[in-house]
């Protein structure tokens, strides 16, 4: 659970010899 | 369709309908020695489905060797799933799904969308579906009843989006990290699905 907010989303996954050590991120603006 | 990684390490196949056009694609052809000819290569006839309620119809899937890297022999398989309806198929995009297979990794991904052509002509002339091409994430977040999800799907050129990766019985997770002014607020697994 976060607060409101802006927030910067990594993901990132090991995914073997096809796509590597893969990641991406993206601001999010997180409001209920 | 072209698989594999692209540029001259590639396999070419295409899809047709063996008893003419109208009569439903129900044959695939592989270079799978990669000799430029699709002639020199046995036909892959999709099989059919045996039980349930789509008996006798059109399971239009097939298995093939192809490079991957500086290997050859990873297994693809594709699923051209819409062609299996009752009918015709009808020229236009139709969606599949394909997995990948290399040492002891597999890759499954779903929601491809494959355009049939009417002539190898107007085939050739269009985009390549390109199997193992490269990847990128899409991540957003949707607010619903008072809660918000973060989503996020690796999807490759094609639009297809990887369903699940296993490397031998694990199932690896993609992790998810929320920073605030360069501040880690939360690090979570991920769930693929």
């Amino acid at each position: 659970m976060v607060a409101d907010g802006t927030y910067t989303a990594k993901v990132e996954l090991d995914a073997g010899p096809y796509l590597g050590k893969i990641a991406g991120e993206k601001e999010l603006q997180l409001r209920r | 369709m072209v698989f594999g990684e692209g540029g001259t390490d590639s396999t070419l196949g295409v899809v047709d309908e063996s008893g003419g056009t109208g009569a439903g694609y129900d044959v695939a052809y592989v270079d799978e020695n990669r000799n430029g000819d699709l002639t020199d290569d046995a036909p892959k006839k999709f099989p059919t489905y045996e039980r349930g309620s789509r008996t006798g119809q059109i399971d239009p899937r097939f298995t093939f060797s192809g490079p991957f890297g500086d290997k050859a022999g990873a297994k693809y398989s594709l699923n051209l799933y819409a062609l299996g309806r009752r009918g015709p198929a009808t020229p236009g995009d139709h969606y599949f799904f394909w997995t990948l297979g290399t040492d002891d990794w597999n890759y499954f991904f779903i929601s491809g969308k494959a355009r049939l052509s009417s002539s190898a002509a107007e085939a050739l002339a269009g985009p390549p579906i390109r199997l193992a091409g490269p990847c990128k994430w899409q991540i957003e977040s949707k607010r619903r009843s008072g809660r918000v999800t973060v989503s996020a799907g690796l999807k490759d050129e094609n639009g297809c989006t990887l369903r699940s990766v296993r490397h031998g019985r694990e199932q690896p997770s993609p992790k998810l990290t929320l920073l605030k002014n360069g501040k880690v607020e939360l690090e979570e697994d991920m769930k693929f699905g």
